[in-house]
């Protein structure tokens, strides 16, 4: 049985600990709410490229062709991957789960994927676990940065340019609601223009709509920003999922404490009746012995 | 009297939403002025000052760097890459971009003309926010 001044002293850590993951809860929760701003600002954006390059694609003759971003390859010799990941830890199963989603990506395919991590975490999961690496792309934090953005898609666009690899991917945890984030991987290159739905169909206007300069030039503007876009959003709902998953995991630690601290006191109060019975035990015994 | 609804969205959020009753938009070869019932389409955009004209006096302008414009029936929808209103913009960091479009038109060997047009809007956005007197 531990003494009772031993029990004091861990009800005092245990309350300093929760004292910090109370922090930062609250911290990861004021996060969350901008990074969660700055997801739903992108949204109105990301929605209408998509639009412009399904209706612009459809309209071209052949549109696997018409822009080196659309081409499929026949063959896929190598799959580049940009999986995201967050840049610390205690955000409960966030990095760990994401992280087997990756290595069973890797399992099922036959042939060889390139790792791109994006996250400090993901950087140092594929160097222990020596998996074959692109470019570590460093923090995800600041990746959220408009340049940032702009230069890691330049990189992955290089890479299936210049045939480094035939597709590219992005694994990353997809930001459901503040409760639930989802591992998910997105085909991101090449650029499929898919239908969303059919009611979505471009309404009818009664004339013929006119394009300035013309059709390849717009839709060499919108595949671009298309891909980028598409990035930038998984970077934005990665980092929302991040704070998410941490205030979740720190509002968890924080109950977890106080449970702690409700079973030491208990102990502590035993411990503390069992010495003062014991001194009286002892008292009244000496007294006894008195008389 | 019929009138357009503008938007401008950046990747950013929503720059601008007004109904308008005639539109100046910077287009990437050369101005182009849209009025109520205009014919739809997709015009690709440069760098510039992106004017609307509300109930007989003109609105706030917005600066633009480089976008596309959807025309459609009932509005105008303009993606920019970035844009500013004319309260918002900022100085320093137009001087920043008009620098370094500079740098990049001087020490390239070769430009295609995506980065040729990237550089143009980069230069006419710049030079449109310093342009603006009394800042």
């Amino acid at each position: 049985m531990p003494s009772l001044k031993d029990i004091r002293k861990r009800v005092g850590t245990v309350k300093n600990t929760q004292k910090i993951t109370r922090a930062m809860k609250l911290v990861s929760a004021a996060k969350l709410k901008r990074a969660q701003d700055a997801m739903l600002k992108l949204r109105p954006y990301a929605e209408k490229h998509r639009e412009m390059l399904v209706s612009l694609a459809a309209q071209m003759v052949d549109g696997s062709t018409a822009h080196p971003l659309l081409a499929r390859r026949e063959t896929v010799k190598r799959i580049g991957v940009l999986a995201i990941a967050s840049d610390r830890g205690m955000c409960g199963a966030f990095n760990a789960q994401l992280q087997k989603t990756v290595t069973r990506y890797i399992a099922e395919r036959d042939v060889e994927v390139v790792i791109n991590p994006l996250g400090k975490r993901m950087g140092l999961f594929t160097r222990k676990s020596k998996l074959a690496a692109g470019e570590d792309f460093g923090a995800v934090i600041p990746a959220a940065e408009d340049d940032r953005v702009r230069e890691i898609t330049e990189r992955l666009v290089h890479a299936f340019i210049e045939g480094e690899v035939d597709e590219v991917v992005i694994i990353s945890n997809r930001f459901i609601s503040a409760l639930t984030q989802t591992p998910t991987v997105m085909p991101l290159l090449p650029v499929v223009p898919e239908q969303a739905d059919a009611d979505a169909e471009q309404p009818e206007t009664g004339s013929d709509p006119f394009y300035e300069p013309d059709q390849t030039s717009l839709l060499q503007y919108v595949v671009p920003r298309y891909v980028e876009v598409q990035v930038r959003q998984a970077i934005l709902e990665s980092i929302a999922a991040d704070h998410a998953a941490r205030m979740n995991a720190m509002s968890a630690a924080t109950d977890n404490a106080g449970e702690m601290i409700k079973t030491l006191t208990l102990q502590m109060n035993r411990a503390r009746q069992a010495a003062i019975t014991t001194e009286l035990m002892e008292i009244i015994g000496g007294a006894e012995a008195l008389k | 009297m019929a009138t357009i609804k503008l938007e401008v969205v950046t990747p950013t959020g929503k720059v601008l939403d007004v109904e308008a009753d005639s539109v100046t938009a910077p287009g990437a070869l050369g101005d182009l002025g849209v009025l109520p019932e205009h014919r739809p389409g997709l015009v690709m955009l440069g760098g510039g000052a992106l004017r609307y004209g509300k109930g007989g006096s003109e609105g706030e302008p917005v600066y633009i760097r480089g976008g596309v414009a959807e025309i459609r029936p009932d509005g105008v929808l303009v993606l920019a890459d970035e844009a500013r209103t004319e309260a918002k913009v900022d100085k320093a960091r137009a001087e920043k971009i008009l620098e370094k479009a500079l740098a990049r038109q001087e020490t390239a060997d070769y430009l295609d003309d995506a980065q040729l047009q990237a550089i143009s809007n980069d230069r006419a956005y710049a030079e449109a926010i310093l342009k603006i007197a009394g800042h």
